[in-house]
C-alpha cells in the first residue's frame, strides 16, 4: 500500500503547498487585503459622483456639514429593506446633513436607476458611481454607510443593514462633531 | 488501508481496494476523512477571502464578520451537496436488503476525492503560471475531475452492490 500512502501524502502535501502560495500571496497583498473600510477618523477620499438629475457633486462640496453616503444598488435586497429607512433620516436631518444615496450599479445605468427611484418614491439625492467611489471607500459589500463630519473626516462606517435608530444616533455624533 | 493517508491515496491509484475498505470500514470514515479534507481544502484554497472576512469581522463587528465567514463557507456548499446527492443516488441502485453492508455516504463521499486532486492540480498550476484560468480550461478541468469522480463513484456502487449481495446471502 505504499503507492496509496505516497497518492495520500502528495494530496496533503498539494494542500499544503496551495496554503502556502496563498500566505505568500496575503503577507504581499496585506494592505489591500485587510483594508476594508475607510478607517474612523480619517480624511474622507475627495471624489465626484455624477448626479442622477444631472451634473455632478464632490464629497468636498458638503465640507461644514455632516454628510451621509449610501452606497447601494437596484440588485440588492438588504440596500432595498435599508433605503426606505436612510430616506425617512434625509427628511428629519436633511436640512443639517447632506444625504447621497450612491449607486453603483454603474455610471451607465442611469435609466435603470432612474426608474427604481420613481417606483420607490426615494427623495433623497441619488447620485451613479463610476467605480472611482465605491474603490475610493472600498466598498466591496453593499449596503454600505459612509458618515463624514463637517470637517471632512470619516465618522463611521456601517455594512450591512442597520437600523435607523443606531445609524441616527451616528448622524447625531458627526453633526455634534460639526460643532452645532 | 489503515492510516488516513492510505484511504484517501488509495482512491486515487487503487480505488476498488480502496472501496472494498471503505465497505467494510466502521459507519463514518468515510464522512469523517472527506470532512477533514474539505475543511482542509476551505483553509488553502480560500486564505485571502477567510483574511478579508477576518478584517470585516474587525471593522464591522461580528454580524458583518460572520457573513462574510458563511460566505466563505459558502465555496464548500456544492462540494457537500455533491457527496451528500451523490450517496442519495447511491442508495436507490443498492439492493434491497436487511443486511446492512456499507454505507452509501462513506463510499459516495470518497469519490469527491479525485475531484479534489484534480482542482487541487489546477489551482496549483494556474498559480505557478501566475493567471487564472481561461473559462474554457476551467471547463476543462471541471469535466476532468467531475468524469473521474463519476468513475470512483460508479467502482463503489459496484463494490457496495456486491458487499451486500454478499451479506444477504
Amino acid at each position: 500500500m505504499k503507492g496509496a500512502r505516497w497518492a495520500g501524502w502528495a494530496l496533503f502535501g498539494g494542500l499544503a503547498l496551495l496554503l502556502a502560495l496563498n500566505l505568500v500571496w496575503i503577507a504581499r497583498s496585506w494592505a489591500p487585503l485587510t483594508t476594508v473600510a475607510t478607517p474612523r477618523g480619517s480624511a474622507a477620499p475627495d471624489v465626484s459622483f455624477a448626479l442622477l438629475d444631472g451634473g455632478a457633486t464632490r464629497v468636498s462640496d458638503g465640507r461644514g456639514r455632516a454628510q451621509v453616503l449610501a452606497f447601494w444598488a437596484t440588485w440588492c435586497g438588504p440596500c432595498k429593506t435599508e433605503l426606505p429607512g436612510l430616506d425617512r433620516l434625509y427628511a428629519r436631518y436633511g436640512d443639517r446633513a447632506r444625504f447621497l444615496a450612491v449607486s453603483v450599479d454603474g455610471a451607465d445605468q442611469g435609466e435603470l436607476v432612474r426608474a427604481f427611484v420613481r417606483a420607490t418614491g426615494l427623495r433623497m439625492p441619488v447620485a451613479l458611481d463610476s467605480g472611482a467611489g465605491s474603490q475610493a471607500y472600498h466598498v466591496d459589500t453593499i449596503p454600505q454607510l459612509v458618515i463624514v463630519d463637517g470637517e471632512g473626516r470619516v465618522s463611521e462606517v456601517f455594512s450591512g443593514v442597520h437600523g435607523e435608530g443606531e445609524v441616527a444616533r451616528a448622524i447625531e455624533r458627526a453633526l455634534e462633531r460639526r460643532g452645532g | 488501508m489503515n492510516t488516513f493517508a492510505e484511504r484517501v491515496g488509495g482512491v486515487l491509484v487503487a480505488p476498488r481496494r480502496a472501496l472494498e475498505a471503505a465497505a467494510r470500514a466502521p459507519q463514518g470514515r468515510g464522512v469523517g476523512d472527506v470532512t477533514w479534507l474539505i475543511a482542509a481544502r476551505l483553509v488553502a484554497g480560500e486564505a485571502p477571502r477567510l483574511v478579508r472576512a477576518a478584517a470585516r469581522l474587525r471593522a464591522f463587528g461580528v454580524g458583518a464578520g460572520v457573513q462574510s465567514l458563511a460566505s466563505v463557507a459558502g465555496q464548500v456548499l456544492p462540494d457537500v451537496a455533491g457527496v451528500l446527492i451523490a450517496s442519495m443516488v447511491m442508495s436507490l441502485f443498492l439492493p434491497a436488503s436487511r443486511a446492512r453492508a456499507g454505507s452509501p455516504i462513506d463510499v459516495a463521499a470518497y469519490a469527491w476525492v479525485p475531484y479534489l486532486a484534480v482542482e487541487l492540480l489546477a489551482a496549483l498550476a494556474f498559480t505557478a503560471l501566475g493567471r487564472a484560468p481561461s473559462p474554457t480550461e476551467k471547463h476543462v478541468a471541471d469535466a476532468i475531475a467531475l468524469g473521474w469522480a463519476l468513475a470512483i463513484w460508479i467502482v463503489g456502487l459496484i463494490v457496495l452492490r456486491r458487499e451486500r449481495e454478499a451479506a444477504a446471502s
